[in-house]
């Protein structure tokens, strides 16, 4: 038995043999793992899911399942024989056949298995709908039904492809809570792709982030929200100003002053510094450059869009009884209370 | 024509409309009544005759020779059915999900025999494989032989209706493969079924409503064809009405086959709404990515040549036989300009008739789309006869009923023309009424506030709006005008040939040159600009 339940090495993908839609990507998966599979649209990271289903062969790489080889460049393993099952955007429910029949279609045929698809009909909660067609389902029962019909023929590991992007917020939040809530308690072991962030990190015990064919961090969820490795995971991440400023001794030196922060760069290095909205603090005073351009009342706070004597604008989130009137002239300080993660062309190195 | 006649109308944009003024019980109710009580009389009236005959009702309805008849018509459409089945799942699945070569071409290809009459397939059919045609004459040279196995009757027709009614399915299928959300498939392979599978538990279900549909169409085709089962002499309803028509005194007997295979149609047609009903099951979510493409490997070459098989078979040939006849007709002296005539008589006919039935079908059209209740939706019904009924029994039962009660109009064009009205009235809805529902209710009503009335606003801003939707449906009542044959043949005056008509006489003399050119002007005026719509739509 291998340690992951998959391995992907060096897989790349290209369509037309010149761009990669997938490029030397590298990622496991432990047995029992969430692992959460996040970019922009047309990184690939549907592209990546599909090999490992076996619907797409890879141009380049090697794919194991539980330490088996299921594709490299001689051999490829059809779909139907790597019992990995999926969960499709728009379900893919099996229109001809009903609820209970599209959970037993992966199972063998005889009376233990009209027991197990029950089984799984209880355990997401429709055994009352088992006799319904699927356009007789509401979204959330048919997301059900997919992933009940996915987990029956208890395969190695589940694939969801944005399973929830069609259902609405309020529902989404739900569902979400539940899947997840039944892939932990049956062990299971899944990948997860969507572009939403918050849902990668509610999802996913590790996040991986693509961007434009190519990994660009992988990690738990706090370490990508944390600590980026790249200007590109931060920047999607969300809630996130660049700051430029020059590396000096001891620290950075930005056009709001100096932030004593030691970094591995070289003096004199051009950086970018990530700048979450809640590490920006200011006060008005008299005579500044900087000012306040506008207030966003968001409920339990405010957000404030500041504008710096550069002209870059930065975001600051305050308390939402703090009201302070648009144009009035600021001090703009930084007040994170952890490290700030600057970045050199791109990449961090903090 | 069938997306047109099977258009489901969509929800109504007003379900409770105003008491009707005045205006619109003069312009649009008493207009629709009138025309649906001119449809509705001399159907009823060939009733009231098949039950009135000399003979009594129930001795000519099981007479052995009509529950042959009713045999031989059932048993053809169920063959040419299966026939089409099996012609056009293959090629449907290798044109849209398959990496067969040229697949463009060949879909273009295998679906083009839809432009060809079913009266000038038999003819071509019994021109090139008949006792007096190119095959005999072949033999003769080569070997001597002078008589070759008949080919007339039920194979003959199978053959023919097959070759020219396999597309109606082919084109469902395609649409409904190419339509088909590729991940159901891809479910069923991750939950481990083979690509074989796969296609006889999930696609195959899947494509149960397309073939109905489909289906739906060829036996209507192969229950109402007269022209191929007329040339063929395989006695089916529509040849059996037309030679006691011809033949006997008592017209009674023809009414009472008549009204069998008016039976038959509705109860096909009322099997089919039941079914339809019980499929919008099957309707799918909008999906994002187009079908997935399986690998023939091997299989190529055998796939390119069933196709290529067909196309040779059901176009090619006969488009061949066609150009031999034509070019030996013209080296026989025949005379091109004798076309002129029938020629303008089926143009001028054909065009008095879209004009006709696009202008009898807006009353309705315009009730039914602004005032959908149960009300509007029978007198839609009503109207749509024309579809559920043959052409030669409607042809029929307008001799009867001219006969008797209309003889000014008894064997005149403009009786030729209502024929074609009730004929076609159902295609001229179908694009009356789609055009009808993209002017939203809102523009007349903005036109109503502006200090319009409700004449003022149809001339202003509902017409130019539905003119290209009034243009369209003309136009596919001028062309299947054009083809129709049945109805031209009872219902002409005497002495007025069409180009439909024309070719009937000669092949029916077995004058098979004298056939080819009027044939193949026929095809290039009234199918190809049709054929083209139809089929560039569907590829």
């Amino acid at each position: 038995m291998s340690l992951y339940t998959i391995e992907c090495s060096n897989l790349s993908k290209t369509f037309d043999g010149v761009t990669a839609a997938v490029y030397d990507l590298n990622l496991t998966v432990q047995k029992g793992e969430i692992l959460a599979l996040l970019g922009p649209s047309g990184c690939g990271k549907t592209t990546t899911l599909r090999m490992i289903a076996g619907f797409e062969r890879p141009s380049n790489g090697i794919i194991r399942v539980e330490g088996n080889v299921v594709a490299n460049g001689q051999k490829f393993v059809p779909p139907e024989k790597r019992g990995i099952s999926l969960v499709f955007q728009e379900h893919a429910l099996f229109p001809h056949l009903t609820a209970f029949e599209n959970v037993l279609f992966g199972l063998k045929k005889n009376e233990e298995s009209r027991k197990q698809a029950n089984f799984y009909l209880r355990l997401v909660g429709l055994e009352n709908l088992g006799e319904r067609y699927p356009h007789a389902l509401s979204g959330g029962e048919r997301q059900r039904v997919a992933l009940a019909r996915a987990m029956a023929p208890q395969p190695v590991l589940i694939l969801f492809d944005e399973p929830f992007s069609n259902l609405d917020a309020d529902r989404r939040a739900r569902i979400r809570e539940e899947v997840r809530a039944i892939l932990k308690a049956s062990g299971s072991t899944a990948i997860f792709v969507t572009h939403d962030q918050e849902e990668a990190l509610f999802m996913g015990d590790r996040l991986a982030v693509l961007n434009a064919g190519r990994l660009e961090q992988i990690g738990t969820p706090e370490e990508i929200f944390h600590s980026p490795a790249t200007r590109f995971v931060a920047e999607f991440m969300g809630s996130t100003d660049f700051l430029p400023g020059e590396v000096a001794e001891d620290g950075i030196m930005t056009e709001i002053g100096f932030i004593e922060q030691p970094t591995y760069f070289p003096n004199g290095t051009p950086v970018e510094i990530a700048i979450r909205f809640d590490d920006v603090a200011f006060e008005p005073a008299a005579g500044e450059k900087s000012i306040v351009l506008a207030r966003y009342f968001k409920g339990a706070y405010n957000i404030y869009r500041l504008r710096l004597p550069s002209g870059r604008l930065l975001h600051a989130m305050q308390p939402h009884t703090r009201l302070i009137r648009p144009g009035t002239p600021v001090r703009v300080y930084l007040e994170p209370g952890h490290r700030l993660t600057c970045f050199h062309e791109e990449r961090a190195n903090s | 024509m069938a997306e047109y006649t099977t258009q489901p109308l969509t929800p109504p944009l007003k379900s409770h409309a105003p008491r009707p003024s005045w205006r619109t019980v003069f312009l649009l109710w008493i207009p629709a009544f009138l025309l649906v009580i001119t449809i509705l009389l001399p159907v009823g009236y060939l009733v009231v005759r098949a039950l009135g005959g000399e003979a009594a009702i129930w001795d000519l309805v099981f007479r052995v020779r009509n529950l042959e008849i009713l045999w031989n018509s059932l048993v053809l459409a169920i063959s040419v059915t299966f026939a089409s089945i099996g012609i056009s799942l293959p090629i449907a699945w290798l044109t849209t999900r398959s990496n067969l070569p040229f697949k463009r071409g060949w879909a273009l290809l295998t679906a083009l025999p839809l432009v060809i009459p079913s009266y000038i397939g038999a003819y071509l059919f019994v021109s090139a494989m008949g006792p007096r045609g190119i095959v005999q004459g072949w033999l003769e040279v080569l070997f001597g032989i002078e008589r070759i196995p008949s080919l007339y009757g039920f194979p003959g027709a199978l053959y023919v209706l097959t070759m020219l009614t396999y597309p109606y399915i082919l084109l469902s299928l395609r649409a409904a493969l190419s339509g088909m959300d590729p991940a159901v498939e891809e479910a069923a392979r991750s939950l481990g079924h083979t690509p074989w599978q796969t296609f006889l538990r999930v696609t195959l279900p899947q494509l149960r409503p397309a073939l109905a549909a489909g289906s739906l169409l060829v036996v209507l085709y192969a229950l109402r064809d007269f022209g191929a089962v007329a040339i063929l002499r395989y006695d089916t309803f529509t040849r059996a009405i037309y030679i006691q028509y011809q033949s006997s005194l008592d017209r009674s007997a023809a009414a009472v086959l008549s009204l069998i295979l008016i039976l038959l149609t509705l109860i096909i047609l009322g099997l089919e709404t039941r079914k339809s009903t019980s499929t919008r099951l099957y309707s799918s979510s909008s999906h994002v990515r187009p079908p997935s493409i399986v690998p023939l490997g091997k299989w190529k070459w055998p796939a390119m040549l069933f196709c290529g098989a067909i196309a040779l078979v059901a176009l090619i040939f006969p488009a061949l036989n066609l150009v031999y006849w034509l070019v030996r007709g013209v080296q026989s002296g025949e005379q091109i300009s004798s076309l002129w005539r029938p020629s303008w008589n089926s143009l001028s006919v054909s065009l008095a008739a879209a004009f006709v039935t696009v202008a009898a079908s807006l009353p309705i059209s315009i009730l039914r789309v602004r005032r959908s209740d149960q009300y509007t939706f029978i007198l839609e019904r009503l109207t749509y006869l024309g579809f559920a009924l043959p052409g030669i029994v409607i042809a029929l039962a307008l001799v009867f009923f001219g006969a008797n009660y209309v003889l000014i109009l008894y064997q005149t064009t403009p009786m030729l023309i209502f024929a074609y009205m009730i004929l076609f009235l159902p295609q001229a809805m179908g694009a009356v009424q789609s055009s009808l529902l993209h002017v939203h209710p809102n523009l007349e009503e903005a036109g109503r506030s502006l200090g319009k009335g409700p004449l003022q606003v149809f001339r202003g801003i509902t017409f130019p709006l539905v003119q290209p939707g009034l243009g369209a449906g003309a136009a596919l009542v001028f062309l299947t005008a054009m083809k129709e044959l049945p109805a031209t043949l009872i219902l002409s005056p005497l002495g007025f040939k069409t180009l439909a008509t024309s070719i009937w006489g000669a092949v029916s003399e077995a004058f098979f040159a004298q056939a080819a050119a009027p044939a193949l002007l026929l095809i290039l005026v009234s199918s190809v600009p049709m054929a083209f719509l139809t089929i560039r739509k569907q590829l």
